[in-house]
């Protein structure tokens, strides 16, 4: 119990430290010193601007999409019991920017569907999935085949759409890669809000995830209501990585790396789980969306890039190494 | 208290189980005996709410089907015969026994703390109550979970063949710990293939033939269905020598 | 009991950081478009607009065309003349920095409408409050009118005059002397790089200067030329071929020569037998000619009739 709340101190450290580092971190254009006296009020309009209008919203984007996309990796991981689930691994992010792009071709310049139909595609991929694993019950590497396989269908159902209207995505190493260099301040207002409230749903129901650990049949003894909760579950994820998507594009391998990673030193209950995945997935993001932002300033990396070059080993390490333990079949 | 009346389980359309009354007691252990495939399980699942039924099934007066599930998990606990192996400490587990009462929103108080406490204690899983399940031997397992349910606190504690995976040393344990759960006032209900143990411990046995079940009777009262054991069984009922107590005894073909 | 205490210090502050974390989450949200606002699109009164960034060559070319100055632009921009000495380059025209661009606080951001990037980058500019001028350059028609609204900006009529009119009567003499004579000739115009060749439609503002000399493109409206085969171009046997390099003006044609000209039925074709395969200039013919498009008609006119003339 100790410890647990000593990392948990630690993760918020970890988060506050990278929020003040993508904050200031200088680029020439502005000094952190400029950044705080505009974070205060004084300076010229342009700072204030640089800081209230670019600055925060993106560090806004980025800790928020992070924070969604590994819960929404958490959720999954617990509810179709399988640490290889992760809504970038399953498709659930292709699908999510599939609809993005169709609806930026049937309804362009209006922003705030584009959460909405990203929370489709979601919904729709991880919807499909479910009923495949209820159906066939099939077995848990299937399930991650399957997922696979829709995952690639829709990427290139992706490319497809970028091909014929090039027009819909601003930059298409950037959307399929994920990023938030051509973050759209609309899409952070539709969707830091939802993502917020799924947020607070995950944390809220987390104690039903532990039951549900037990096996169906103990924890609808013990009063949950299993399918609605699973459903409600599913539901939340695929809202998460939606509104995640509908900001930064397709990011992977955050909802796969973090629950993970929280998972090696979190053993209590799924609300502390939820919480570190929050907090580190929060700072992970934000972190690697920093480097991306001044690595090579005034060019900006996709963050990613850095998301996949971390993540490709990781998926490989933990499939040769940790195959026992995670309990794949 | 649950009693039962004209029940009836169906499962694609044809009934699977049918029952005409039947009446499971606080501070009594009743024991659901029969051949495998006779509808003891789906018996368990009927009466905790988890399977659609006709009839009436009532706890403490009030129609199963009706009860919310919290406030039916107050009053029933089910334990199933698969227990699974998740990652968690056995204080966790039986923490989860309080879910019916706290529900996901609100924190646990004294009382709940007080209940998991004194479940470790009753079933000697305070030691190991740092040790996460997949640490545990098959028999620690059963109890962490035995644990689980007792923190539940309810008066009826339904108990799907807990003893199957354990060996004879652990089963005694078992047994010990329910007689002294017997005596605090709580009603069990367990289906049991070991006869033996069954008629040794249970204070009323039902017997299930073919999806019908037999009102319950004490160990005494079956010694008169004496077609009905061999006919299931293949066992005849003898007075023990040194108590007098009747037991089966296995018939060789 | 300490112990216990201990747990419930270090909870209640993780609490508080999840707390403030949602807080500013939420706060975050309201009050950024609030402060948007103030910005809006301030209407540009003639004469005062100091602070322009262009991003592109050609956009930098038609700001400076019309009198304006600069303080920014892309790399590729850099060898425009009449550039100010001090303006600032922001890097690849497809990835500047929006905080790069508020910085410099402009007045006017300059971008294309037809590229995702740049007009990605423009409405996120609009929305923090920077005034976005989009343009999109087809046709003399398209040029004229962006060159209204900059020179209105700027002020400079006498630019418009030098740079638009002086152009347009170019043209009109152009079109007048080609009269009819181009007339039942057809031809095909290609836009080669060194890894693809395109046929171009008639929304290429070259197509519309041949087009304008009477000739016919036969790529106009046939799908055969959507994949650029051998086959097509030979079934269509244009009067003439017309081919503009793209990037790396050797590399392009070396490119184009693999592919097609090694080809034998290239020689079969008429145009090449007749000598009407003709390299056009990158300059007039591949880039937007601007203040240059009566240079683009003549030199069409030149290659169109030259020899006739001369026979």
């Amino acid at each position: 119990m100790k410890k647990d709340h000593k990392t948990k101190l630690l993760l918020s450290l970890i988060l506050v430290g990278a929020v003040s580092w993508a904050l200031f971190a200088g680029n020439g254009s502005i000094s952190p010193g400029e950044i705080l006296s505009a974070l205060f009020g004084y300076g010229d309009r342009v700072k204030k601007v640089i800081v209230f209008q670019l600055r925060i919203p993106r560090v806004l984007a980025a800790s928020a999409a992070g924070a969604a996309l590994s819960v929404s990796g958490y959720l999954l991981q617990k509810d179709l019991d399988n640490t290889l689930a992760s809504p970038g691994i399953l498709g659930i992010n292709n699908g999510a920017g599939l609809f993005v792009l169709l609806y930026a071709w049937f309804f362009p310049y209006r922003y705030g569907g584009k959460c909405i139909a990203a929370f489709l595609g979601a919904l729709l991929v991880t919807a499909f999935l479910y009923l495949l694993t209820a159906w066939t019950g099939m077995s848990k590497s299937s399930v991650v085949l399957s997922g696979v396989a829709v995952s690639a269908l829709c990427l290139s159902l992706v490319d497809v759409i970028i091909s014929l209207k090039p027009e819909t995505v601003a930059d298409r190493v950037a959307f399929q890669i994920g990023g938030f260099a051509s973050l759209n301040i609309s899409s952070v207002y539709f969707a830091v809000p939802l993502i917020a409230a799924g947020l607070v749903f995950a944390v809220l129901t987390a104690p039903s995830l532990d039951l549900m650990l037990l096996g169906d049949e103990v924890a609808s003894g013990l009063g949950l209501n299993v399918r609605r909760q699973r459903i409600c579950h599913i539901v939340c994820a695929a809202m998460l990585s939606g509104a995640a998507v509908s900001m930064c594009g397709i990011v992977g391998f955050l909802g796969l790396i973090v629950p993970n990673v929280v998972r090696i030193f979190h053993h209590g209950k799924s609300r502390g789980g939820i919480v570190s995945c929050i907090l580190l997935g929060a700072a992970f993001l934000l972190i690697c969306d920093t480097l991306g932002r001044i690595l090579v300033f005034p060019y900006e990396l996709p963050c990613g890039l850095f998301l996949s070059m971390i993540g490709a080993p990781f998926l490989v390490w933990m499939l040769a190494v940790k195959k026992k333990r995670l309990g794949i079949r | 208290m649950i009693e039962v009346h004209d029940l009836t389980i169906r499962y694609d359309d044809k009934a699977v189980f049918r029952a005409e009354s039947a009446l499971f007691e606080e501070g009594k252990i009743s024991a659901v005996i029969g051949r495998n495939g006779s509808g003891k399980s789906t018996l368990l699942k009927a009466l905790s709410g988890q399977k659609m039924y006709s009839g009436s099934v009532k706890i403490d007066g009030k129609e199963c089907a009706e009860l919310r599930p919290m406030e039916r998990a107050r009053k029933v606990a089910y334990l199933p015969q698969i227990l699974k192996s998740a990652n968690m400490d056995v204080r966790t587990l039986a923490e989860h026994g309080r879910y019916p009462y706290h529900g996901s929103f609100r924190r646990p108080t004294e009382e709940d703390r007080a209940c998991v406490e004194k479940a470790l204690m009753i079933t000697g899983m305070k030691a190991l109550e740092e040790k996460n399940l997949g640490q545990l031997s098959g028999g620690e397992r059963q109890r962490a979970y035995l644990a689980l349910v007792i923190a539940q606190n309810s008066s009826m504690i339904l108990l799907d063949e807990p003893t199957s995976f354990l060996d004879h040393m652990y089963r005694e344990d078992f047994f010990a710990i329910l007689q002294e759960l017997k005596k605090a006032g709580k009603g069990i209900v367990m289906v049991c293939h070991d006869l033996e143990q069954s008629f040794a411990y249970s204070d009323r046995i039902f017997l299930m033939e073919d999806g019908v079940l037999h009102s319950g009777m004490t160990a005494a009262g079956l010694s008169g269905e004496e077609d009905l054991l061999r006919r299931n069984f293949g066992v005849v009922l003898k007075p023990s020598e040194d108590s007098g107590s009747l037991y089966p005894f296995v018939m060789k073909r | 009991m300490k112990q216990y205490g201990k747990h419930m210090r270090l909870r209640s502050l993780s609490f508080a950081v999840s707390v403030l974390l949602a807080v500013a989450l939420f706060s975050g949200c309201g009050s950024a478009p609030a402060a948007g606002d103030g910005g809006g699109n301030r209407p540009s009164s003639v004469g005062t607009e100091e602070r322009v960034i262009a991003l592109s060559k050609s956009n930098a070319e038609l700001w400076v065309l019309a009198g304006g100055s600069l303080v920014a632009t892309s790399d590729d921009a850099a060898e425009i003349e009449g550039l100010n000495r001090d303006v600032q380059f922001l890097g690849d025209m497809d990835h500047v920095s929006l905080e790069a661009v508020t910085a410099l606080d402009p007045d006017r951001l300059i971008v294309f409408s037809t590229d995702p990037a740049q007009k990605a980058l423009g409405e996120a500019a609009s929305e923090i409050g920077i005034p976005v001028s989009y343009t999109n350059i087809d046709s003399f028609a398209d040029y004229e009118e962006v060159m209204t609204e900059f020179t209105d900006a700027t002020g400079r009529k006498d630019l418009y005059e030098k740079n638009v009119s002086e152009v347009k009567e170019r043209i009109a003499q152009v079109r007048e002397k080609a009269g009819e004579g181009g007339k039942g000739k057809t031809y095909l115009l290609l836009h080669i790089s060194a890894t693809k060749s395109k046929a171009e439609k008639n929304d290429y503002f070259a197509s519309e200067i041949f087009n304008d000399l009477g000739l016919e493109n036969i790529a106009a409206d046939e799908s055969a030329f959507n994949e650029l085969s051998m086959e097509a171009i030979l079934s269509a046997d244009p009067d003439y071929i017309f081919v503009v390099p793209r990037g790396d003006e050797a590399k392009a044609i070396a490119g184009f020569e693999e592919i097609f000209v090694s080809d034998p039925a290239w020689n079969t074709l008429s145009a090449v037998k007749n000598g009407k395969y003709m390299l056009l200039s990158k300059d007039l013919f591949g880039l937007k000619p601007n203040d240059r498009w009566g240079e683009a008609y003549e030199e069409a006119y030149r290659l169109i009739f030259s020899d006739e003339e001369g026979s």
